[in-house]
């Protein structure tokens, strides 16, 4: 085995798209055979160099070698045919074909122009059996479990000849004998001389499987650390190391008794929630993409349907089915999606601004059109909309004014308790200062603020305290002045203790 | 504690500048921005064309014959506007217009009140079959009012056991149809001038109608702002019936009789007029005005092929090129926001 020969080398590789330099001298080098961990923050960079590896995006300058020689992917299938393919966190199989079908989806083997079933299940089996996969070349792939499906995919990436694997957060939907047999297949494929990129936010997982530990942060790579004397507060020093910009504005707190708590509450993709939020107080829930922050909120929205729990609202037990009960009682919720969940885009900003609340602007059913209108240019102005007028429609917008309109929407509500999730996500660095400072006054007024974000220091800047979310539980409750970066990201990622 | 209203609405007072009033100027451009303007140009080039080269057409008698002959398929085209606004569609309309025809008949014989109210009951009837259907099953709107529209079909063949029927003679229903006020204004053309004025209103200046643009313009939103979907589908549903019931009425008392395959071809005329005025199959925008105008030039059109004599192969031709152009008009502007690619 040539195991000091670099199989892919990547030097000073820059990308940017309009407004934002997603990788800026990106360098990686990986030796053949062994499993390389890349780790970062959302937003890091990962997937902006998975999609130039595979030939997604094309880079702006810098080198990629496979095998010393330099090469420069056009297409995914460019990509694959020197070896190189992704396997990516949503499955991508065929439910309704067999697993040999499946395997050989895009390379089928033809007789006679016709496909060759005795070949195709031959090889299939032969794969399966590398695999220790113990199903049949005949199942259908729908029938499969996720972690089945997933191997499938990796057979899939061996049938066409693949030398480097890219594995783009691979355990985020197994369970963890799931997570057993992934590795075991991984060390075995290692063997054979396989190289496998490894994309995980999972701490623990990283420092198991891999070799190496290349570390990204805001589009660089950071650090490259090898895996069996690097520390776990190394790594995630080096993944949040960054200042703490003092735009956030935060006012004293001055709060007051308990508005909204949750008490045991559970849903599909989240367990034994229980949490309680003060007027005028700002509360963060921090973790990672997909932990369930979100589904916490939509739940306690009425969006999702809750199994179990209590939702006490100023003391009084409510019972929420459904936005409308939410809303009634004085709840409001910024979605993490804006364009699907916030906002109705060809319609005006004068029309989403009140669509929550049609009730404080009709009269037995007839809209007052000056009232709306008059209301409507109050809050364009005081959150200075920017916006000709406001029968212009919300889809010719900016991110961030479009958010200033989803703010507007539930501050026309008047509501005790607003949620905002991922309130920044994509909104311009000014326009982001005016959500912070508008939160900071939202909470002087007394009205009790929940924020989800995967940006630490947007909850450090903002919070006063922050509760802590891995796969579905809430992991940690931490006062934010006497906590660190280092204590929250080691809770988001499921307790590890790095102190 | 209890927050005053006011003082959300002041929370960045200290930010404000007061951002000068946009001054609305009246040019020639903003003029052929505005919504239908090319459907508008349409029927005037249209209106234009009869009138020059027929003796016939620019006639009072011809013209409130025309505003007679689209009342019935305009009726139904305010309701059906309101279902596809609101992002789902209704092919069933024909034949609960057909079938409310002939229910209208048959209650002529029993009495003229019941001939009146019924029918219109009926059409909120079949629009609650599509409403549940569409509304609280999620069944896709287009092949559900599709299986409908043969259920109402059969009934209409099983009520009139598959002939035409007549009508008892009454002097008062016969006005409905038939009348005219003021000695020249049509009783259905004044009818459907208050649909279309009622609709207008309850599409633009109630909550209502709000709630149905919300809920086609992207119903996820509207559920998150507390809309509900299945709701505003099925009164939508019923409403659209209710009016194909009113309809139906209306025709019953201009033929005096009843035919069940009456109905066959009444969606595609309702389609293209709503589609023509402007109301977006993927849901959200229109107007009852569009509609209107969608309407009258599907009725210049139909005139027109009578003054000018043009045989049916030809006029259907015509029928699905104006459908095809309605689309095609449709689905560019569609891209022109950027909402499809």
């Amino acid at each position: 085995m040539k195991n000091n020969q670099y199989i892919l080398e990547v030097n000073g590789v820059d990308k940017s798209f309009p407004g934002v330099k997603a990788l800026s001298q990106v360098s990686l080098r990986v030796r053949s055979g062994e499993v390389m961990g890349i780790v970062g923050e959302n937003g890091a960079g990962k997937s902006t160099l998975i999609k130039v590896l595979t030939g997604i995006h094309q880079r702006d300058s810098g080198s990629v070698r496979i095998d010393g020689k330099e090469v420069r992917f056009q297409s995914t299938q460019d990509a694959l045919d020197r070896g190189v393919v992704c396997i990516y966190q949503e499955i991508n199989i065929v439910p309704l074909l067999d697993v040999g079908k499946n395997i050989f989806l895009h390379n089928l083997p033809m007789k006679f122009r016709r496909l060759d079933r005795k070949v195709m299940y031959q090889k299939t089996r032969r794969i399966l059996e590398d695999l220790e996969m113990n199903i049949s070349e005949r199942e259908l792939a729908g029938n499969l479990s996720i972690a089945q499906q997933q191997m499938i995919e990796i057979a899939r990436a061996i049938s066409r000849d693949a030398r480097i694997i890219i594995m783009d957060e691979p355990t985020s939907s197994l369970s963890e004998k799931e997570v057993r047999i992934l590795f075991r297949v991984i060390r075995s494929l290692k063997e054979k001389g396989i190289t496998f990129l490894f994309v995980s936010h999972k701490i623990d997982e990283i420092k198991e499987i891999t070799d190496h530990i290349t570390i990204f942060r805001d589009g660089c790579t950071i650090a490259e650390l090898d895996t069996k004397t690097a520390q776990v507060d190394q790594i995630i020093h080096h993944m949040i190391g960054r200042t703490i910009e003092n735009y956030y504005n935060k006012l004293p707190s001055i709060i007051g008794n308990v508005v909204l708590k949750v008490e045991n509450f559970s849903g599909k993709r989240f367990k034994d929630v229980s949490f309680e939020v003060r007027s005028g107080e700002v509360l963060g829930f921090f973790g990672l993409v997909g932990a369930g922050r979100s589904e916490i909120m939509r739940a306690i929205f009425g969006v999702d349907p809750h199994f179990k729990g209590n939702v006490v609202m100023t003391g009084r037990q409510i019972n929420i089915q459904s936005p409308k009960d939410a809303i009634h009682y004085g709840i409001g919720l910024v979605p993490e999606d804006r364009k699907h969940e916030g906002l109705v885009l060809n319609l005006s900003v004068m029309i989403n601004t009140t669509m929550a609340s049609l009730q404080s602007i009709q009269y037995m059913g007839v809209i007052n059109s000056k009232k709306e209108r008059n209301e409507v240019l109050q809050y364009k102005n005081n959150l200075q909309i920017k916006t000709p007028d406001i029968k212009q429609l919300v889809a010719n917008l900016s991110g961030g004014n479009q958010q200033k309109v989803v703010v507007a929407k539930w501050l026309m509500n008047a509501p005790k308790v607003l949620i905002l999730d991922e309130p920044t996500r994509g909104i311009d660095v000014g326009t982001k200062a005016e959500i912070y400072s508008l939160i900071s006054k939202l909470a002087k007024l007394g009205v009790a603020i929940i924020i989800v974000s995967s940006e630490l220091p947007e909850l450090m800047g903002l919070c006063d305290r922050i509760m802590t979310v891995y796969e579905g539980r809430i992991t940690g409750v931490l006062n934010v002045n006497e906590t660190t970066d280092a204590e929250v990201l080691s809770y988001a990622l499921g307790g590890l203790n790095v102190r | 504690m209890i927050i005053q209203k006011q003082q959300y609405t002041n929370l960045h007072a200290d930010l404000q500048r007061t951002v000068p009033e946009h001054q609305e100027k009246f040019t020639f451009r903003k003029l052929m921005r505005t919504q239908n303007i090319g459907t508008i140009l349409i029927l005037v080039l249209l209106f234009a064309a009869c009138s020059l080269t027929t003796e016939t057409f620019f006639k009072f008698n011809n013209i409130m014959n025309i505003t007679r002959q689209v009342s019935m398929v305009g009726i139904m085209a305010c309701g059906v506007t309101f279902v596809i606004i609101s992002g789902s569609l209704d092919l069933s309309i024909g034949q609960i217009y057909m079938l409310t025809s002939i229910v209208a008949c048959k209650l002529t014989h029993v009495n003229i009140l019941l001939a009146i109210l019924l029918p219109i009951a009926a059409g909120a009837l079949c629009g609650l079959l599509n409403g549940v259907l569409v509304g609280y099953f999620r069944l896709h709107p287009l092949i559900t009012t599709m299986g409908t529209q043969s259920i109402f079909l059969a009934l209409g063949y099983a009520l009139s056991e598959g002939h035409p029927i007549r009508a008892a003679e009454n002097e008062f229903f016969r006005q409905i149809g038939q009348g005219n006020i003021l000695g020249c204004i049509p009783v259905p053309s004044l009818i459907f001038a208050l649909i279309v004025a009622f609709t207008w209103f309850l599409l633009k200046k109630t909550t209502y109608g709000r709630k149905v643009y919300l809920v086609g313009g992207n119903p996820e939103a509207a559920r998150f702002s507390g809309f509900s979907f299945v709701k505003v589908t099925m009164i939508n549903y019923i409403f659209a019936g209710a009016l194909a019931g009113l309809s139906g009425i209306v025709v019953c008392s201009r033929m005096m009789s009843g035919v069940p395959s009456m109905g066959t071809g009444y969606e595609f005329q309702v389609m293209t007029a709503v589609i023509l005025g402007g109301v977006s199959f993927s849901g959200g925008k229109g107007s009852i005005f569009g509609t209107l105008i969608g309407m009258l030039i599907v009725g210049v059109l139909n005139n027109s092929y009578i003054q000018w004599g043009i045989p049916s192969s030809v006029q259907y031709f015509f029928q699905g090129v104006i459908f095809i152009i309605a689309v095609v008009l449709d689905t560019m502007h569609e891209r022109k926001l950027g909402l499809v690619s």
